[in-house]
């Protein structure tokens, strides 16, 4: 039986977006400590430092949403002085979760944590820790079913960590080679951060949605395909948005995708 | 309310589930599973997950029979679905909800 605990999850979220944005911010250091040494080594000492601060700044607030992490942690903080213990989850919603990982060959034994902050709307996973976070509304508001293709989701983030760190790796290789090859031709310092910048998010964001796009197509297999669409519909209900963001393709796209496999499920049937 | 208190109103809002009943709850006679989906626009195995649930909770009634098909001499068994006599009853407990929330 999988264990189910109960947390009060104050700064957990933004612990791992600080994490996140941390190791961001550790590679933009080298890389500007490498782009210092290469580009601007003809210019004095504090011309450069300036230019350097200037550029980290810029790259950090554009490259995370930095606005967006003090407001969320601001709105939690708030939250957590207001939100009560009223509503338990039902043990039954969850009681499959340990036959789903089954099913995708993962050994799951960690607890899966359900928490009832108002802030946090959607279940997220913890990849480098393999720890699934769940919003005790969403268990409540979903058939048991869809809470099952939420929950293969996720264990898929867990099945392919590894997978997703090596491309994360290889796309800031991609990036460090880039902004080293476009540092022998660039004459505009700006042209040149705009481009390396532009390549970066290009990179990680390619990464990052191939990442969802493959938890999604193991969810649907792992479940079927349909739970994993009424999730996306139920999400789409909620948020009042499917624009996709540089993490998630839209839901649309997603929906579309997922489709595909109602037809090789149904060849698999007839066969 | 009944419908709250029972987890009914939670699994009705689903924004394809609710296109759903309302779908039935207007139609004169049984549909089959492919009419609501064209009714709804959704995929047709995406309504009968949806039928699914909205079956088990009580809201909607489902039986199968044998309709002719071409390249089929026994016909294929489809799907047909009528609402539930509780199914009024919540919708307008909804009904009742939403104009007191406004």
């Amino acid at each position: 039986m999988t264990k189910i605990t109960w947390v009060k999850e104050f700064g957990k979220r933004v612990y791992l977006t600080f994490r996140l944005w941390l190791m961001a911010l550790a590679s933009v250091l080298v890389l500007s400590i490498i782009i210092g040494t290469n580009i601007l080594f003809l210019l004095p000492l504090t011309v450069r430092i300036t230019l350097v601060g200037i550029y980290l700044v810029v790259t950090e607030i554009m490259m995370f949403p930095f606005v967006q992490l003090i407001t969320v942690s601001a709105q939690q903080t708030i939250s957590n002085f207001h939100y009560s213990k009223r509503h338990k989850p039902k043990e039954l919603y969850l009681q499959n979760a340990r036959k789903i990982a089954g099913r995708m060959n993962i050994e799951y034994n960690k607890p899966i944590y359900v928490t009832e902050n108002p802030s946090i709307k959607s279940p997220f996973t913890n990849a480098f820790l393999g720890k699934i976070y769940f919003p005790s509304s969403e268990i409540e508001e979903l058939h048991h079913t869809e809470n099952e293709a939420t929950f293969a989701h996720e264990l898929a983030h867990i099945k392919y960590a590894s997978r997703f760190i090596g491309e994360m790796f290889l796309a800031s290789l991609a990036t460090w080679i880039f902004a080293m090859c476009l540092a022998q031709f660039a004459i505009n310092f700006t042209a040149f951060i705009i481009a390396e910048f532009a390549f970066m998010m290009f990179a990680f964001s390619f990464v990052i949605r191939r990442n969802e796009s493959r938890a999604d197509w193991t969810a649907g297999k792992a479940t079927t395909p349909e739970a994993v669409i009424s999730v996306l519909e139920y999400f789409r209900a909620k948020c009042k948005g499917d624009g996709g963001s540089i993490t998630h393709p839209s839901i649309q796209a997603r929906i579309r995708r997922l489709e595909r496999l109602f037809d090789s499920t149904n060849q698999q049937s007839e066969d | 309310m009944k419908i709250v208190d029972d987890g009914t109103a939670k699994l009705v809002m689903h924004p394809a589930r609710f296109k759903i009943l309302q779908c039935l709850s207007g139609a004169s006679a049984p549909l089959f599973v492919e009419q609501i989906a064209k009714s709804v626009g959704e995929h047709p195995r995406l309504v009968s997950h949806h039928l699914d649930i909205l079956q088990e909770i009580g809201l909607v009634n489902c039986r199968y029979e044998i309709a002719k098909a071409k390249g089929s001499a026994r016909g294929i068994a489809v799907r047909l679905c009528s609402p539930a006599p509780r199914l009024s009853e919540v919708l307008s407990d909804i009904a009742k909800a939403v104009k007191e929330v406004k």
